[in-house]
């Protein structure tokens, strides 16, 4: 993940420093936020999914150092190990529509005819269904769970990244190098991959992070509806959810944290995307 | 010197080849034969009326000769370049290399077999080249394509083809924005060199460049024709140039030729109306960049 900090888009380095100084704090915080999953238990102090009865919803104290949970299980070590499937989730979506969307954009605006045509109805087709509908749908047809979740929103997600890339990559075709080694020769693969690509990479590298967050939220919407991460796993999403009976009690603690964090984690990757496609938009040669 | 210098297109290289194969050798390298092109417009607005870009072209190109292709903008040279490199199918007509035609929609192995016969070179140096890719690596990599190089021979043959354009070693690890754009229509032309090609196109290859530029690559290119006795589709709108390079000169006219013959004649004595406003349109010799293009007067410096 720290390739989202990235120093080679050359031609207008010096243009916008304030942009590069803001992706770099940005960026720095996607990498903590990466971190964290990886280091959870050495940062939790307590298990997670350990609850005491003795001990429901305790304020915070020097034991429980955001209180517990309805369960009486420590918040703060839920919330750190709720960053697992809050990440793992929207990683999972941006692989699967990353690599799905980017062929089927660059196999669009390669071809172009009939093919481009396909899939752009493929696209529309996908993209008039609300994501929250495919994602009920998947849940039903498979189970209640992150991987059904994440399968769905990945679907879901497909046709805004596809769009984009064939876009691009369209513009790029026609660029007069393609044209110079597709005379030479190079079959289309290989001068797709080799080629086309690399040059969509600014473009794909901004869109994915934008994604990641967006993901984030329709993940942690489903979680919360009961679709997705189920109970004991600790989940900010599902958080929210188990959190709100607590709400009417007067201790709005589990919610309110674990939809803070979310909100954190959500915000920088979506700025972070935002920068980077407004750099790359002002890099153009 | 050059390892590849004998596998010309006269040769068979086993099936890879066949495509554009040894064909006839006493056939022109190029043979162009009534060349349509129509463009549909596309759009709500102006959709029916189809523009004929090139309308009837019928020519032959010698080995180890030139042929400058001079006309206006939107003559349809250009249209006319990208059918006969396989980048835009002809709407009729035919292009023949070594009196084998080329195959309408060409395979990727056909795109390699027509690589080795003829190449082209951009009209624009600023974008031919893969801005990603250091311009060493460009050569190199269309090299080891077409021969079965080592990473070592590759490297080398590339700082020969570097040499043959004179460019510096030092620039073949340099991205193309580095360059200048004489030094990328150099580069463009290693590359093209790269295949050892039998001719190459040359689409207003030095209308980007500055005078002095633009002499030493024609030059450049004279001397790699002595060498190779590669032939030259020179497609140009400075006559000036084509009276320095070209054996033959072909006049073009809202795609239709409408003149054909030998350099010197034609430019001497122009029988079309239409070539003869080219030729005046343009700065005599004894014209001076100081001097107004309106004074007339033939004054020759001392
Ligand atoms: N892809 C295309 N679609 C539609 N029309 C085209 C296309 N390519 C070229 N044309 C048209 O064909 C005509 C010839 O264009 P072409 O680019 O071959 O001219 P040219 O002689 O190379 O001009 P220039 O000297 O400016 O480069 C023009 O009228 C142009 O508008
Ligand atoms: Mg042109």
């Amino acid at each position: 993940m720290s390739a989202l900090v990235p120093a080679r888009t050359g031609p207008l380095r010096g243009s916008g420093g304030g942009a590069t100084v803001a992706i770099r704090c940005f960026g720095a915080f996607a990498v903590l936020l990466v971190l964290l999953p990886l280091c959870a238990p050495l940062i939790a102090p307590a298990d997670p999914n350990a609850g005491d009865v003795l001990s429901v919803l305790q304020p915070p104290s020097s034991q429980h150092w955001l209180g517990t949970d309805a369960s009486g299980r420590d918040l703060f070590s839920r919330l750190v190990f709720g960053s697992r499937t809050a990440l793992l989730g929207p990683l999972v979506v941006v692989l699967i529509a990353t690599s799905v969307g980017t062929a089927l954009g660059v196999l669009a605006a390669w071809n172009r005819g009939w093919v481009d045509s396909l899939i752009g109805r493929l696209f529309d087709l996908v993209f008039s269904f609300p994501s929250m509908l495919l994602a009920l749908l998947f849940v039903t047809v498979m189970s209640p769970g992150l991987f059904s979740a994440a399968l769905a929103v990945s679907i879901a997600f497909v046709p805004a990244i596809g769009r984009l890339v064939r876009s691009t990559a369209l513009r790029e075709v026609n660029e007069p190098y393609v044209q110079a080694l597709y005379t030479q020769g190079f079959g289309p693969v290989r001068l797709c991959v080799r080629h086309v690509l690399p040059n969509l990479w600014p473009v794909i590298v901004a869109q994915v992070t934008m994604s990641f967050g967006y993901a984030m939220v329709e993940l942690a919407g489903i979680s919360f509806l009961g679709l997705g991460v189920q109970d004991p796993t600790a989940d900010w999403g599902a958080m929210i959810n188990t959190g709100q009976g607590s709400i009417v009690r007067g201790f709005p603690q589990e919610s309110l944290y674990s939809g803070i964090v979310l909100v954190l984690a959500v915000v920088c990757f979506l700025s972070l995307g935002d920068l980077l496609s407004e750099r790359r938009d002002g890099g153009r040669r | 010197m050059i390892s590849q210098e004998s596998h010309g297109p006269g040769e068979s290289h086993g099936p890879r080849e066949s495509a554009a194969g040894p064909g006839d050798a006493a056939a022109p390298v190029l043979q162009v034969r009534d060349l349509r092109k129509t463009f549909q417009p596309r759009g709500l607005l102006n959709a029916g009326q189809p523009v004929v870009a090139v309308d009837g072209v019928s020519f032959a190109l010698a080995g180890g000769s030139t042929l400058a292709v001079v006309g206006e903008s939107g003559s349809g040279k250009t249209t006319l370049a990208r059918m006969i490199m396989g980048l835009e199918p002809p709407t009729s007509g035919s292009v023949e290399f070594f009196g084998r035609a080329q195959p309408r929609r060409m395979r990727t192995r056909d795109r390699r077999a027509h690589a080795r016969v003829i190449q082209m070179v951009f009209q624009n140096p600023y974008r031919s080249l893969d801005p990603r890719q250091s311009v060493g690596a460009a050569v190199e990599e269309v090299l080891r394509h077409h021969f079965d190089l080592g990473r070592q021979d590759g490297r080398a043959r590339t700082a020969e083809l570097f040499d043959m354009v004179r460019l510096a070693h030092n620039l073949l690890d340099a991205l193309p924005r580095e360059l200048s754009g004489g030094q990328r229509q150099r580069v463009c032309i290693a590359r093209a060199l790269a295949t050892n090609p039998r001719a190459i196109v040359l689409d207003e290859a030095v209308a980007a460049l500055d005078v002095l530029v633009q002499a030493q690559v024609l030059n450049l290119l004279a001397d790699v024709q002595e060498q190779t006795d590669v032939s030259y589709l020179f497609v140009t709108h400075d006559l000036a140039v084509v009276r320095q390079i070209a054996d033959d000169v072909l006049v073009m006219k809202s795609g239709r030729v409408v003149e054909h013959g030998p350099a010197g004649e034609v430019l001497d004595h122009p029988e079309h109306p239409y070539t003869r406003l080219l030729r005046d349109s343009v700065p005599r010799p004894g014209w001076k960049p100081a001097r107004r293009p309106a004074d007339d007067s033939p004054t020759v410096p001392a």
